[in-house]
């Protein structure tokens, strides 16, 4: 699904934040992506959802080398691609129910197509009385609901999530972890990059781990809470 | 509440760019680009009226001659035009008219008694088949001393490159608004792409082809140009109608200066230019950015 092969990756003409970062993710697979702030995580997620070009190496996409895929067909990959940010990235001037319908609009899906979907999956996360407020009345747990809710809504084969519990409490965040546990059930590859070690406690699944700007693929802890279904293939 | 969840909101915020400010500078554009259209329509056919105006008639200017008295040359003059092949009419200015005619130079209540004035025959011509004026000419210069045929062709393509430069220079005022319109569309949209930076980047990742966020930007600038334009329009032809209310009527020798019943179809070309340039450009200016987007 997602293979990384010797991938550096710079601002500017800044030093690297990544380097020779190689990991091979399989369909299905759960992973976390660890590593103390500043050690590239987000960097490392901007290259995975096709924000940002490697300075090096070759990055593969759903079998797609994206430095030979042409312009136009990007969109095409990230439409397959659900992306939580840390800080949601909502658009203000766009309801709840609107923003979570972006990926499908966009698409030229219409509404009639795809209201009834995105009313149910508001209601799943707990924001079926929400659909008309703006990002700005809603609570910190709610915009984080929205923002997974926006990016699963077009049924994602793979779900990127930057920090997802970083602005709930506990609890929440213990329930949004359910929550993609339970997306990764139904086969979506999920990549969850935190530096909440008690959460990836809780979770039997492997990390992807960054130190400096490196990476390796660390197993999953032996005592875990529950259980995930993991399968992963992967070499740092 | 969930069941009134509709999307109703366009996917850029409305406001995208400095709308007001914006939207004045377009009207002023289209304002001023309506003008010089109807300045360069109202000159073509004035130019036109004239123009056949003159081509249709002749006048034959009669000196004082001291060979013969001023009665006997318009005489001679009339004679030798009565009845011939071409001519349709042939007519002594009373001194009256010829004072008229002088009015703008000499001002009004002047005699012309004692002065050197020449009298004028005002030829109208056979349209069907007109007659040779060069032969014409020389005959009455040889036969009636002090007497001249002008046919008016050095007037009409004097009048015919005076108004050609005229409405050069309002193209050029309209080639100059649509570019100046163009420049205000790119740094617009610019402004609004670098103002919707964050709205943009997440409709790119969540997979909207550049087209789409293009589309979005076009159809904004497409709506707005539409309403500043007309605004624009709307002014000019007030403009335009206050114009032809306070002006004097030209009269006498030259034609009046104004639209035809018609004109004002082809002015409606000034809001629909402007709203497909703004758009266009518009569309060009977000794509351009977004090509250099990873």
């Amino acid at each position: 699904m997602i293979r990384f092969e010797n991938v550096g990756m710079r601002y500017g003409m800044g030093g690297e934040v990544l380097s020779d970062v190689s990991f091979h993710l399989v369909p299905g697979s759960f992973h976390f992506l660890t590593g103390s702030s500043g050690a590239g995580k987000s960097s490392l997620l901007r290259l995975m959802f096709l924000a940002h070009r490697p300075s090096r190496g070759l990055i593969s996409l759903f079998g797609q080398d994206i430095a030979t895929t042409p312009r136009d067909q990007l969109p095409a990959l990230r439409r397959r691609i659900g992306v939580v940010f840390q800080d949601f990235r909502l658009l203000d001037h766009l309801t709840t129910y609107e923003n979570v319908a972006l990926p499908l609009r966009v698409t030229g899906v219409r509404e009639a197509d795809y209201k009834d979907n995105v009313m149910e999956l508001l209601n799943w996360v707990g924001l079926g009385e929400r659909t008309n407020a703006k990002p700005h009345t809603l609570s910190g747990g709610e915009k984080q609901r929205a923002a997974i809710a926006r990016a699963v809504v077009a049924k994602p084969d793979l779900l990127l999530a930057d920090e997802p519990t970083g602005n709930v409490d506990p609890e929440m965040g213990l329930r949004l972890l359910r929550l993609f546990v339970e997306l990764n059930r139904l086969g979506t590859s999920v990549v969850i990059a935190t530096h909440d070690l008690s959460i990836v406690e809780h979770f039997p699944a492997p990390q992807l781990r960054l130190q400096d700007g490196r990476l390796k693929v660390v197993p999953p802890p032996r005592r875990a809470v529950s259980a995930a279904p993991v399968r992963v293939e992967g070499a740092s | 509440m969930s069941a009134r969840a509709v999307a109703r909101h366009a996917v850029l915020p409305g406001r995208t760019t400095a709308g007001v400010p914006l939207t004045a500078v377009m009207a002023i554009m289209s304002y001023l680009a309506a003008l010089a259209l109807a300045a360069a329509l109202a000159l073509n056919h004035a130019t036109e009226a004239w123009s056949s105006n003159l081509a249709g008639a002749v006048t034959i200017q009669i000196r004082p001659d001291e060979q013969m008295s001023p009665d006997a040359q318009r005489d001679g003059v009339l004679a030798l035009l009565e009845g011939r092949a071409g001519i349709a009419q042939a007519r002594a200015l009373a001194n009256a008219e010829i004072a008229q005619l002088l009015e703008p130079w000499l001002g009004k209540g002047v005699g012309l008694d004692g002065l050197p004035v020449p009298q004028l025959i005002d030829v109208t011509l056979d349209r069907g088949a007109p007659a040779d004026l060069s032969a014409l000419g020389e005959e009455i210069a040889t036969k009636i001393p002090g007497a001249t045929l002008d046919d008016h062709r050095s007037w009409n393509e004097r009048l015919v490159r005076f108004s050609d430069k005229l409405s050069g220079i309002g193209l050029a005022v309209l080639a100059v608004t649509a570019l100046a319109t163009i420049a205000i569309v790119v740094f617009a949209t610019r402004s609004g792409l670098a103002a919707n930076r964050e709205t943009v980047e997440v409709l790119h990742l969540v997979g909207a082809q550049d087209g789409f966020i293009a589309s979005q930007f076009q159809r904004h600038f497409l709506i707005l140009a539409l309403r500043a334009s007309a605004l624009g329009l709307g002014a000019a032809v007030l403009t335009l109608l206050v114009v032809g209310l306070v002006s004097e009527k030209g009269g006498g020798f030259l034609p009046d200066v104004a639209l035809a019943p018609l004109d004002p179809l082809i002015l409606l070309a000034v809001p629909v230019s402007a709203a497909l340039v703004a758009m266009a450009t518009a569309r060009f200016t977000v794509l351009d950015v977004l090509a250099k987007m990873p």
